[in-house]
């Protein structure tokens, strides 16, 4: 398997002695290169940690993340001082707040800051800033002041932002949080496209099932560990431990279980999707009235 | 009601002021100042009026907006103009009052005085506040300063401390909205009161502003750094200045105007 990132013994504490509470611990696991991962998991699960951990914004207290650039052409790790430039190019990260990302008051000034802090020819930064632009839907915005956006828009000029050092993988912590439902769906399909037309790895952070239930592989987070991790169908059937961390599945997952539990026992337990489900429920309509 | 605060006040055009290099722009400005402060007579005075005016015809700003940027300093002026009047000596006697002699040369060169502020105030808004982007004019400043950098003076950090300050004016200003919002919600009382009282009012709304200010630029820094900030060293621009024909042009009507007023110096009496 092609990987990207490895955590062996990952363990972080916000205290700096270390004897403190631990926000992970001793978790290890692999990303492979072009998938896409998401990590749910409640408040104080330490799932944004985590995140934080993956992109060298947070070194580990002990243990290792190994990141395998392409870029670099060599398996960096974050805890060296020295790989950490290569590790933040490789492994991009977006954050929660759109506001709080943005450092310039111009749209494509702002996508241009990274390629500006690696050193890129002033000709080939306006290249990769229009591309990146044109990626997120809002090459028409490139003059337009950042702060009349609207929160879905700002979110996207900071994903731009982050293709624009052309990252092999992308984290999103949270990124869909503050956004209204039309912002949220237009990061979402982003994120996809990301994925389907670019290959780039994408690691979401996320508390809302539905986006969850677009990956292909999901990890729940619980109290610094891991303590679910497959599929999406498999780990959304765990509804009772789900719900014991505080978790909620899909919508069509839970009216699912729910018609299950009514005695409709034809019904497939592991349905994510609201379209798959109609379908589902169509049919078996369609066969009951025959 | 905080939305209407416009900052530097720059008016977003397509002229001939608008289109020159920012850096230029600086120096045209510092050229500007030495201009009206080298016209010494009505004669060099009036040339240099004559440059205010062809640039604030040049800049297509509207005639109301600079006259409403001179009321701030309409005291000042007054000012300075009834000092000069009252207390300039002089040979030839307009009117007495009293204690009080009024003097031809006082009033002459109240005039000249306030003329030359005028010029002043015009000039220096329309070459750089009105028609400079404020992000344009932070860029030309960490430009202009740079050789500054070899000495160890921090002149990216400052230029980039300046644009992220420019950059979260709206976001805190939106914020502060917000805050007082949910204070008059919860029964807060900022508008009566004796003028104790109202600044007292204002601790609540300023204690949450200045927490959420240190939890964005703590976010924000490791933004930042997730986009390979690393200071100014190695780091390249999107937008490179390149000064233009139009450049040299403008630089040669100062020139121009500045040799004309210094000639007509020599000519006639200095009276400012």
């Amino acid at each position: 398997m092609d990987y990207i990132i490895k955590a062996q013994g990952l363990t972080f504490s916000y205290d700096d002695d270390g004897n403190g509470s631990k926000t992970v611990e001793n978790l290890d696991f692999t990303i492979e290169r072009g998938s896409f991962t998401a990590i749910i998991g409640h408040n104080g699960s330490g799932k944004s940690t985590i995140a934080k951990l993956m992109c060298g914004v947070l070194e580990p207290t002990s243990g290792e993340i190994f990141i395998n650039s392409k870029g670099a052409g060599r398996t960096l790790r974050v805890s060296d001082d020295n790989d950490i430039f290569d590790v933040r190019k490789t492994v991009g990260m977006v954050f929660q707040n759109p506001d709080n990302q943005l450092v310039a008051t111009v749209v494509e000034e702002d996508v241009a800051f990274a390629p500006e802090n690696m050193g890129v020819p002033s000709n080939e930064i306006r290249q990769k800033v229009d591309d990146a632009l044109r990626a997120v839907g809002l090459y028409e915005y490139r003059l337009h002041d950042t702060h009349k956006l609207s929160g879905g828009q700002k979110q996207r000029v900071a994903i731009a932002g982050i293709l624009a050092m052309s990252p092999e993988c992308v984290i999103f912590d949270e990124s869909t949080a503050m956004l209204d439902p039309r912002g949220r769906d237009d990061v979402m399909r982003i994120i996809c496209e990301m994925r389907n037309k670019y290959g780039i790895t994408v690691i979401l952070i996320t508390h809302y099932m539905n986006e969850a239930a677009l990956a292909d592989r999901v990890m729940v987070a619980e109290a610094g560990k891991i303590i679910l991790d497959g599929t999406p169908k498999d780990v959304f059937l765990q509804k009772e431990l789900l719900k014991s961390c505080g978790l909620e599945v899909p919508q069509a997952t839970e009216l699912a279980s729910r018609l299950h539990a009514a005695g409709i026992s034809d019904i497939p337990q592991n349905v994510l999707d609201t379209e798959e489900a109609a379908q589902i429920i169509a049919a078996l309509i369609a066969k009951n009235t025959k | 009601m905080l939305n209407d605060i416009t900052l530097g006040q720059f008016f977003p055009g397509n002229s001939l002021l608008h289109k020159l290099d920012p850096r230029a722009k600086i120096i045209f400005t510092i050229l500007y100042i030495v201009i009206i402060f080298s016209a010494k007579n009505p004669f060099s005075l009036a040339v240099a009026a004559i440059l205010a005016v062809s640039l604030t015809a040049l800049s297509r700003i509207n005639i109301k907006t600079i006259l409403k940027s001179m009321k701030p300093i309409l005291f000042i002026m007054v000012f300075t103009a009834v000092m000069n009047i009252f207390w300039t000596p002089g040979e030839n006697v307009l009117f007495s009052f009293g204690k009080i002699t009024v003097y031809y040369e006082g009033v002459r060169f109240a005039v000249m005085m306030v003329i030359r502020l005028v010029l002043l105030i015009t000039g220096t808004f329309v070459i750089l506040t009105y028609t400079t982007s404020p992000v344009a004019l932070t860029d030309a400043i960490e430009r202009l300063t740079s050789p500054l950098s070899k000495i160890g003076v921090p002149t990216h950090e400052f230029a980039m401390m300046m644009s992220i300050a420019l950059r979260f004016i709206p976001t805190l200003i939106d914020e502060t909205d917000k805050i007082i919002c949910a204070q008059k919600a919860r029964g807060a009382d900022f508008e009566t009161g004796s003028l104790l009282k109202r600044a007292k009012a204002l601790i609540p709304i300023l204690i949450p502003l200045f927490i959420s200010s240190f939890r964005r630029a703590d976010e924000l820094a490791s933004a930042m750094e997730c986009r390979l900030y690393h200071g100014g060293n190695g780091r390249t621009r999107m937008k490179v200045l390149k000064l233009s024909a139009r450049d040299y042009m403008t630089s040669l009507a100062f020139a121009a105007t500045l040799a004309l007023i210094i000639f007509l110096n020599t000519r006639f009496e200095a009276i400012l």
